[in-house]
């Protein structure tokens, strides 16, 4: 049977800062259709999402022009396009208003008598005992769940996921995969945008590439110039770990039979950590989602007090840089961030930004900064957070680069990630 | 890394833990305007008597238990000594001047500024956040909608504040500086969450979550404010 169009969208154009970002972009999509967005950072993916919800014009003021129509009715504003499209964007924690999930879900008008079916696709998403917490302790991939779950409850037409991995470690990135499944076998065309072309090979059934604006449609992943690039990338990584030296320094922080649990659990997040960490050493902790690797890079800081046992730090020259950069940058422009030294500002390609506000960096740009500076403090440890999430994988690439140079002058690194990139750079693992 | 900043993180860190400590705890489904005049009734009584706020101190006490959320009071009740300790002291003075039981006008002030801060602050934690939008949505929808997002931002600035003192004292930066890059970050959020939930605003329609046991405790705490105004 033939299925019916449910998005079609002609000759869309959109302007703004002074250049053309999309151009006379044509496609269409049929009911249950998965459509994989790809394309280097800046190439205008996430404004084509935008462009068909109407924020590109109505937030972020941008000229849009061309068609789209959802079911045959024309979509020229975001009140139109909130009946037909669910959009999750690029940050999921931002798409939750509400202070606790539950009550984002039934606050939605499309969730009337929806408790059973929120009670049955949260189970299947995995995300059921997380529906009562505080929006604001859900971590990436529960936030995006949350959205997910309210995609598929609420029967929107079309849904647009924006860089939907970018913050998972691989059994989340697995979760959303079966989730964007579930949502499409209910008649909803998802159109995703994300790099991990690996990951959703033969689970889309269309791939547009954009470059430079323009687009072209392919039948699988490995197809698009993309997947060309990804592979040299992975190539280079490999090269970086045959250059790296390691060689074992002095001792700058051990912990002892450290235990740990936040005062709303009766369970402990961190159980009995022994580890070691060494000057000229990189230490990578890993693990899934939730399973504390933030929080035992905050026992090691000293921002969170372990519930029972001890850390011993050598050193006083300590420095956390965390997940989001902006909480470690202290000034407003670069250049006074990084006391106007044109080194160091070199060292992470922004020796021509020194005189730009934050506020108009990139996040690869920021947590460049963030790392930039820590570096010039010359701390005997340095302790970071997640340095590559939500980055594409060319500037995750150039983090890892940064990081292996820093290791390379002599201070301990300690990183909490689940980004795979480290495995190539770290020259010691712990496992939470 | 510097002690102010150290300070104000643990002090931040204890305003989140006394406010924002749980999720969506059963005794948030309760009925707003009983939780007031509870807390309206209380808060005379308190004034009125010293055995009377020791009364509704104990009475605060249990229905946290009966709750389950003890955790709460421990941190609100060491977040209330600071005004509550300032208060007496200043009490002490003046009594001490006028030549009367300094031990009895601490204890007196002490007593019902720990009472007083308890009750507000059970006010705080058993608000009916999905019960406050739908009124507020009868009135305004946009007045309702912008309290959910209050409620969901206040948590999450004071969780990131707590952060970035303490990341900035480490770098050994002035707390100012941390003041000023916090409205930046304001700013961001705001931004984000302007794209996040654009859409939102036009499916946003609240609905009440209720719970028959809690509305029954909150009569019975009434019933015992009520009588307390007798002591």
């Amino acid at each position: 049977m033939k299925k019916r169009v449910v998005l079609e969208v002609k000759n869309l154009t959109v302007y703004g800062n002074s250049r053309t970002i999309l151009r006379n972009i044509s496609f269409s999509l049929e009911e249950g259709e998965r459509l994989l967005v790809v394309g280097r950072s800046g190439s205008g993916k996430t404004t084509l999402l935008r462009s068909l919800v109407g924020i590109a014009q109505e937030v972020f003021g941008l000229t849009v022009s061309g068609s789209i129509h959802v079911y045959g009715e024309r979509v020229s504003n975001s009140a139109k396009a909130s009946k037909h499209f669910f959009y999750v964007p690029q940050e999921p924690w931002y798409s939750i208003a509400a202070p606790y999930p539950i009550l984002e879900l039934i606050f939605d008008d499309r969730c009337n008598d929806c408790l059973e079916s929120v009670e049955r696709f949260s189970r299947k998403l995995g995300i059921h005992e997380k529906l009562y917490k505080a929006s604001t302790d859900l971590s990436a991939g529960e936030a995006q769940r949350i959205a997910l779950l309210q995609a598929l409850i609420s029967k929107y037409h079309v849904v647009l996921i924006d860089e939907v991995t970018s913050y998972l470690d691989p059994e989340a990135k697995r979760s959303v995969v079966e989730a964007v499944k579930a949502i499409s076998e209910q008649g909803t065309a998802v159109i995703i945008v994300d790099h991990d072309i690996e990951l959703w090979r033969g689970k889309v059934d269309r791939v547009l590439h954009i470059d430079k604006g323009a687009i072209r449609l392919y039948d699988d992943p490995a197809g698009t110039p993309i997947a060309l690039d990804l592979e040299k990338l992975k190539y280079e990584l490999k090269n970086l770990r045959q250059m790296m030296k390691y060689s074992e320094g002095a001792s700058v922080l051990i912990t002892e039979n450290v235990w740990f649990k936040y005062p709303d659990s009766d369970t402990y997040i961190l159980k009995d950590v022994h580890m070691t960490v060494h000057q000229h050493e990189i230490t990578w902790i890993k693990g899934k989602s939730g399973r504390g690797k933030s929080t035992l890079l905050k026992v090691l800081a000293g921002v969170l007090k372990p519930s029972r046992g001890q850390v011993k730090r050598f050193v006083n020259e300590v420095q956390l840089v965390s997940e989001n950069p902006l909480h470690y940058i202290s000034n407003p422009i670069v250049g006074e961030e990084l006391q106007w030294d044109n080194n160091i500002a070199a060292l992470v390609e922004l020796d021509d930004k020194l005189n730009v506000s934050i506020m108009f960096l990139s996040s690869g740009e920021r947590r460049r900064l963030a790392i930039a500076s820590a570096f010039q403090k010359q701390p005997k440890l340095l302790l970071i957070d997640e340095p590559t999430v939500g980055l594409d994988p060319w500037n995750a690439i150039a983090i890892t680069k940064l990081l292996s140079m820093l290791q390379s002058k002599g201070s301990a690194i300690v990183v909490a990630s689940h980004g795979e990139e480290f495995q190539y750079i770290a020259s010691r693992v712990v496992e939470v | 890394m510097t002690s102010i900043s150290k300070i104000l993180s643990r002090l931040t860190q204890l305003v989140l833990r006394s406010l924002f400590l749980y999720g969506l705890i059963e005794a948030r489904k309760g009925s707003t305007l009983l939780q007031l005049l509870f807390t309206a009734m209380a808060l005379v009584a308190v004034v009125r008597s010293e055995f009377a706020a020791l009364c509704i101190l104990f009475v605060v006490f249990v229905v946290y238990i009966v709750y389950g959320i003890e955790k709460y009071l421990k941190y609100s009740l060491v977040l209330a000594l600071l005004p509550a300790i300032w208060m007496s002291l200043s009490n002490m003075l003046i009594i001490y001047l006028k030549g009367g039981d300094i031990i009895r006008a601490f204890l007196s002030v002490f007593l019902r500024a720990e009472a007083g801060s308890a009750v507000v602050l059970l006010l705080l934690h058993t608000l009916n956040i999905s019960e406050l939008c739908f009124i507020l949505y009868k009135l305004s929808p946009i007045t309702s909608f912008a309290t959910a997002l209050f409620w969901r931002l206040a948590s999450q600035l004071i969780k990131e504040t707590t952060e970035m003192l303490y990341i900035h004292g480490l770098k050994g930066e002035k707390t100012w500086k941390t003041l000023a890059m916090l409205f930046i970050r304001g700013e961001e959020v705001v931004q984000y969450f302007t794209e996040g939930i654009h859409l939102k605003q036009y499916s946003y329609k609240p609905k009440v979550v209720y719970s028959t046991r809690v509305i029954a405790i909150q009569i019975i705490l009434l019933v015992v404010a009520m009588l307390l105004q007798f002591l």
